[in-house]
């Protein structure tokens, strides 16, 4: 089994889009470790210290209010990265990156991937095409919040966050608690919403487990902003190719 | 201090199983306002019924109803929690 653990950080597609030869500049520097729900990997208001590409999992950037409140403004799983911006010069988070689902995830010292940065323009490009899609993906959230409904922002949530899990799972461990702060509504609304999507035979719903039992079902009852930030489409709709040429 | 569970229904009927712990009777109907507000936000309509069709009755730990609120009579407000 040679080259197993360079072939662990490859199940980040943002990693696996890097060329073997500029590959070979970032993996002395890259890590993989284990996190556990609910870690804080990014703090708002600070610098960024590290990159994170997860190969498992899934991060949360929550924006968080004055008052404490805080609602989710993009997710990311093994198709992207948290903090990318970070390699391309000293950056502060806007945003807290919070562990959702456990899982493995590459990292890097933010001034190590800008080294490398500075010596390889293909991950440099990566970088900056990764931004705009995040760019794309956070303005749609933000007018989803705003503008549809409960129902409708729990299914796109639930399918978004499926298609950026390696398997993809169908079994989520997610309370009612943390439902309402993604989505930043009530916990009893989300109670009753998830009872609503239940009845109609799309999701089972336990207390703190969630199973997505109807997909195409879920798909229906989303808005039309789970189809805009699909993650295997939007690069290309935008007319972005992550890969270097 | 009291737990309040915030059920829904018309047809048919959506138990809020958990509940809330919530100072009092003033409290509970506080938040139940505030639910009503959420579920009914923009498109209002689920499982093929709108909304307005749909009744929240908020009952104490010993099932004894303490607020009915047909969601068509709830004013419109200011939903943050």
């Amino acid at each position: 089994m040679a080259n197993e653990k360079l072939d662990g950080h490859l199940r980040n597609r943002l990693l696996a889009a890097v060329p073997a030869s500029d590959f070979s500049l970032l993996k002395p520097d890259l890590r993989a470790t284990v996190f556990k729900q609910g870690a804080v990997v990014q703090q708002e208001g600070e610098f960024i210290e590290h990159v994170y590409f997860p190969q498992t999992g899934m991060i949360s950037l929550l924006v968080i209010t004055q008052e404490g409140g805080g609602i989710e403004a993009a997710t990311i799983g093994f198709e992207g990265a948290v903090g990318a911006n970070g390699g391309l010069g000293k950056r502060r988070a806007f945003t807290r990156g919070v562990i959702q689902l456990p899982g493995t995830i590459s990292h890097i010292p933010a001034s190590d991937l800008k080294r490398v940065v500075g010596r390889s323009n293909a991950i440099r490009d990566i970088i900056s095409r990764y931004t705009e899609v995040l760019l794309v993906e956070a303005q749609q959230i933000a007018a989803c919040n705003a503008l549809h409904d409960a129902e409708a922002r729990l299914a796109r949530w639930l399918l978004q966050t499926q298609d950026r899990t390696p398997g993809p799972a169908s079994s989520f461990p997610f309370t009612q608690e943390f439902l309402s702060q993604m989505l930043g509504i009530r916990r009893t609304t989300v109670t009753l919403v998830a009872r609503a999507l239940q009845r109609a035979g799309l999701i089972r719903y336990t207390r703190g487990k969630i199973v997505i039992l109807d997909r195409p079902g879920l798909e229906e009852a989303a808005c039309e902003c789970y189809r805009v930030i699909q993650h295997e489409t939007l690069p290309a709709t935008m007319g972005i190719d992550l890969k270097p040429r | 201090m009291p737990r309040y569970y915030f059920h829904v229904h018309n047809r048919e009927r959506l138990e809020d199983d958990d509940g809330t712990v919530l100072p009092g009777k003033k409290a509970a109907l506080i938040h139940a306002l505030g639910v009503a507000r959420e579920l009914m936000f923009k498109r209002s309509g689920m499982l093929g019924q709108p909304w307005s069709a749909w009744t929240m009755r908020v009952k104490d730990k010993n099932g004894k109803t303490i607020h009915t609120l047909p969601l068509a009579e709830v004013p419109e407000g200011d939903t943050q929690h």
